[in-house]
């Protein structure tokens, strides 16, 4: 217990020397007191004399600040300023450390402090330059009609006193109450600079810099003019502009997005359709161990797949992004090459418009209607639309012809040609419809019960030859079997009758 | 040790200051800002000025002496004393300065009285508005040198100043004041001409509105410090006598206007709000409709003691800044446009280029914008007018940087170390005369 106590001591930072008045009536506590039944150790804990809970903190004034040397003084002093041109003293305070490097002279008497050299804002006194002409350039190159000499000075002593701040010249613009605007304004005064440099020195002539800057000062007014009347026209919107125009970016923003939606469906169902094409050379698994390696890949590759098309839901492009790149470099080159061709944006906005509402209205619910609005088609809708039912449809691709049920036999296989060529039908179908090809399985089928039929015929007519050859030795015992198999033999050869 | 983090944030004096930090460099320099309703005077590079002098003054007109000097009762406490015969008058007039004299004791009251300094050591700079004729620019420039004779002067136009004390080179800057409201486009400091709008729509106009909505109501006016005693009542038909001080003698009209004014001015500070939107201020106010809700009385009491719930009637005066058809007083003359009008004016004026940028940076200062949602409606309204650019209106929420705006930014501006070259010092002024200010500010 007494344990505790000094713990909690040591955490709350108590000095362990004031514990000390208070550890006899503890001991005493722990000599005398047991710990009734009943109550738990830590709750028997929290009884008597305890530590207190908050720290006790001393109530004492801060300490007074130690600052390291002494307090420089500081100096009232007098100071030019070189951007004026007047003689005008102004007085600021300034720390006696920084006078001295700054002064000239450091220990003068009577706090007749030298001046210093410079005052450090006086470089902030920037002016742009603006071009000067004298009156010989001006008869030379600057008449203009609607510019008399007066108004051109004018403009340029205007243009100096604003710095080129051309809304402050056009709104202080007063000249004989002549109504000049910004862009009369900007074009006679890029004009004259233009001619000005034009004339000092000839277009070839120039540095690339002052080429620049003579490129720079080309002023198109009429352009100009058309630019503010946009900008005007686009500042004074109705409300109802603004919410069209709002409107037609939103739409703009979301055929974007579902613009890259697409591409990457599309790029999916490519990744479905190709099979990977080897570029490798096969040696590598011509050995066993190439081999199982093989398998192995391939048997991973399909684990990954089948785990992918169980967690991506379509719709949901962000984790698209891993079925994108499947792991095997084999089946990852044709998705590469194939993305080139892919890009037709404008074809399936409508579909995707649909598809991004649906998303955004919660995609899940609609897709239960969707699967009950499906439309029941009759037998011949069906027919009509070439629409068929599987129970199972075997991955990857392939022809109908491929898959269908053709008898096995290797007598079918060798003699059948021949016998489709005296039926006058085609090996290979050239419209294999679902519609051919149960009929071809059927036709097929029938030819191999023929074929079997037409051995079982030889096979009999072997045998009655044999039987006849012994009846002819002697006695007619199995004249009855013979004659039943004849019969059979023809009933079997009327479908071939009726084709 | 636990002293460290205060001490890191005060320089210690042993270690030098960082140069050209903030760009100040104090010169000691003075900063008037003269209005019609308060005058504001401090020393440059503080935050807010030491002293806000009523502009109003009082004086006893005495027939035979022409001159008045020495008999002008300037200030809070004298103006608002019971003297006999005196008269209550401000020496501005459509927020320029028409009597000089006074202005002149007023400014050297501010000065020499409130700030206990000798204007010819401190640089001046002087706050003037926009509109401020050139007779009255040099008037003011003798003003200065000839009378307080100031080592330098100059100035500026509250316009700019208020744009720089919310830290905007550019801005427009819509100052509502006490006799006007004014919208003024600033472009790196320099004000626009053609773009500067003024409208009597301000705390003047607020405080005729109300006495008139008071006194159509009834209420009986008497300022606090006519009134001996007061007991509450709210119905006007019973109202219990007044009980006012005899003072011997019955004080100036004008003096009791002023009484008025202040408890005008708590109505408005507590009571007046403004409508959020334009729409939906109802048209008839006395006949309101069924479900018309938003309206949260307020109660208020007047000094005689008559208690009143305040409806929709304390929407009506500010209502009327943006709306002047709506005034409880018709006003005289042409109606004058609306606060919210006068800025799309102001911007229809602009270069088409710096519209968008002027609507970005709105800057409501002035006193009589520190009226209840006044900002939200503003807000409202502009949104309403120019709904493609984006509007923001910027607006410090501190009182006295709102109120003291103008004088904010010159205390900014006389603190600067670059501004020290533009000051007009006294050698300027002898060689080329008043006109100096002309030339030299813009």
């Amino acid at each position: 217990m007494s344990g505790t106590v000094t713990d909690v001591r040591d955490v709350l930072g108590i000095d362990p020397g004031a514990l000390e008045p208070r550890q006899p009536p503890l001991k005493k506590q722990r000599t005398v007191e047991k710990r009734p039944d009943g109550i738990t150790r830590e709750l028997y804990a929290l009884l008597g004399e305890n530590a207190p809970p908050v720290a006790v903190v001393e109530h004492r004034f801060k300490d007074k600040p130690k600052f390291l040397g002494s307090v420089a003084p500081w100096r009232e002093q007098t100071f030019k300023n070189p951007a004026r041109k007047d003689e005008l003293e102004l007085k600021h305070w300034v720390r006696q450390s920084s006078l001295q490097e700054n002064a000239v002279d450091g220990e003068q008497d009577g706090g007749q402090q030298p001046l210093p050299l410079d005052y450090q804002f006086a470089r902030f006194n920037i002016r742009v330059n603006i071009l000067e002409y004298s009156d010989a350039e001006y008869d030379a190159v600057l008449k203009d009609d609607d510019w008399s000499r007066q108004e051109t000075d004018y403009l340029f002593n205007l243009i100096a006193d604003y710095d080129l701040r051309w809304v402050v010249i056009a709104d202080r613009y007063e000249f004989e109450g002549k109504d000049r605007t910004m862009e009369d304004l900007k074009a006679r005064y890029y004009s004259v600079c233009r001619n000005v440099m034009e004339m000092r020195t000839p277009v070839t002539m120039m540095s690339a810099e002052e080429g620049a800057l003579y490129n720079a000062m080309h002023y198109n007014k009429e352009q100009e003019v058309e630019r503010k009347r946009i900008v005007h026209m686009q500042l004074y919107r109705t409300p109802a502009e603004v919410e069209h125009e709002q409107h037609l970016i939103a739409e703009l923003r979301r055929i974007h997005d579902s613009h890259q939606q697409l591409l990457e469906e599309r790029e999916e169902l490519f990744n479905r359709l190709d099979y990977p094409q080897s570029t490798g050379s096969i040696a590598a698994y011509q050995g066993s161990q190439g081999l199982a390696t093989l398998a192995q890949n391939i048997l991973n590759s399909d684990r990954n797949k089948k785990r992918k098309s169980i967690v991506v839901a379509p719709g949901q492009p962000a984790e698209k992004e891993d079925t994108k790149a499947p792991p095997t470099a084999s089946a990852a080159s044709p998705t590469i090459s194939r993305q080139g061709s892919i890009a037709e944006p404008a074809r399936a906005h409508g579909h995707q418009r649909t598809e991004s509402t649906a998303s955004a209205s919660g995609a899940t619910p609609l897709k239960d209607k969707n699967k009950s609005n499906i439309k029941q088609l009759s037998k011949t809708e069906e027919a009509q639309y070439n629409l068929s039912h599987h129970e199972k449809l075997q991955p990857g691709v392939f022809f109908r012809t491929m898959k269908m049920n053709l008898p096995k036999a290797n007598s079918f296989i060798n003699k059948s040609p021949a016998i489709m060529a005296e039926l006058n039908i085609p090996q290979i179908l050239s419209m294999p419809t679902s519609k051919t090809c149960a009929k071809y399985e059927i036709l097929a089928k029938e030819i191999a019960a023929l074929m079997d039929i037409r051995k079982q015929l030889e096979k009999v007519d072997q045998e009655t030859r044999v039987f006849k050859a012994q009846e002819a030795m002697g006695g007619d015992r199995s004249k009855r079997s013979a004659s039943v198999l004849s019969d059979a033999s023809r009933s079997s050869k009327r479908p071939k009758k009726e084709k | 040790m636990a002293s460290t983090p205060q001490m890191s944030q005060i320089l210690p004096s042993t270690t030098k200051p960082a140069e050209l930090e903030y760009g100040g460099d104090e010169v000691s320099a003075l900063v008037l800002d003269p209005g019609t309703g308060t005058t504001r005077c401090g020393f440059a590079g503080e935050d807010t000025p030491k002293t806000c002098v009523p502009t109003s003054y009082g004086i006893i007109p005495d027939p035979e002496e022409q001159k008045y000097f020495g008999k002008l009762k300037i200030g809070e406490n004298p103006i608002n004393s019971v003297v006999d015969g005196m008269e209550i008058r401000n020496p501005m007039h459509e927020g320029i300065v028409e009597n000089w004299e006074v202005a002149t004791e007023i400014w050297r009251h501010c000065i020499e009285y409130r700030l206990s300094s000798r204007v010819e050591e401190h640089p001046l700079l002087v706050t003037e508005p926009i509109w401020n004729p050139l007779k009255k620019r040099e008037k003011t420039t003798e003003i200065v040198f000839e009378d307080f004779n100031a080592p330098a002067y100059f100035l500026v136009k509250s316009a700019v100043c208020e744009s720089f004390a919310n830290s905007k080179p550019s801005a427009l800057v819509v100052d509502m004041g006490h006799a006007y409201t004014s919208v003024t486009p600033v472009i790196d400091g320099i004000p626009l001409r053609k773009g500067s709008e003024r409208t009597p729509l301000a705390g003047q106009h607020l405080t005729t509105q109300l006495r008139h909505q008071f006194t159509e109501l009834g209420i009986r006016m008497a300022p606090w410090l006519t009134l001996k005693s007061k007991t509450t009542y709210t119905d006007l038909t019973a109202a219990p006598p007044l009980r006012t001080k005899d003072f011997g003698f019955q004080p100036h009209q004008s003096f009791l206007d002023l009484q008025q004014d202040r408890f005008i001015h708590e109505f408005k500070e507590c009571v007046s709000e403004t409508w959020p939107e334009s729409k939906t201020f109802p048209a008839d106010i006395n006949n309101l409709p069924d479900n018309f809700r938003g309206i949260v009385d307020k109660a208020f009491e007047f000094p005689d003691g008559y208690q009143r719930r305040f409806g929709i009637d304390r929407f009506l005066a500010p209502e009327s800044l943006f709306n002047p058809s709506v005034s409880p007083k018709p006003l005289s003359g042409d109606l004058p446009k609306g606060i919210a009008e006068m800025i799309k004016d102001s911007i229809d004026h602009l270069d088409a280029d710096i519209r968008a940028n002027m609507l970005n940076n709105i800057v409501v200062v002035g006193g009589t914008s520190l009226l209840y949602r006044i900002n939200e409606r503003l807000n409202h309204e502009l949104m309403t007018m120019f709904p493609g650019p984006r509007v923001k209106i910027h607006s410090p929420g501190q009182i006295p940087e709102r109120k003291y705006s103008a004088w904010l930014g010159g205390s900014i501006l006389a603190s600067c170390g670059a501004f020290h070259q533009l000051w007009i010092s006294k050698q300027e002024y002898d060689e080329v005369g008043a006109n100096i200010i002309e030339r030299r500010a813009k």
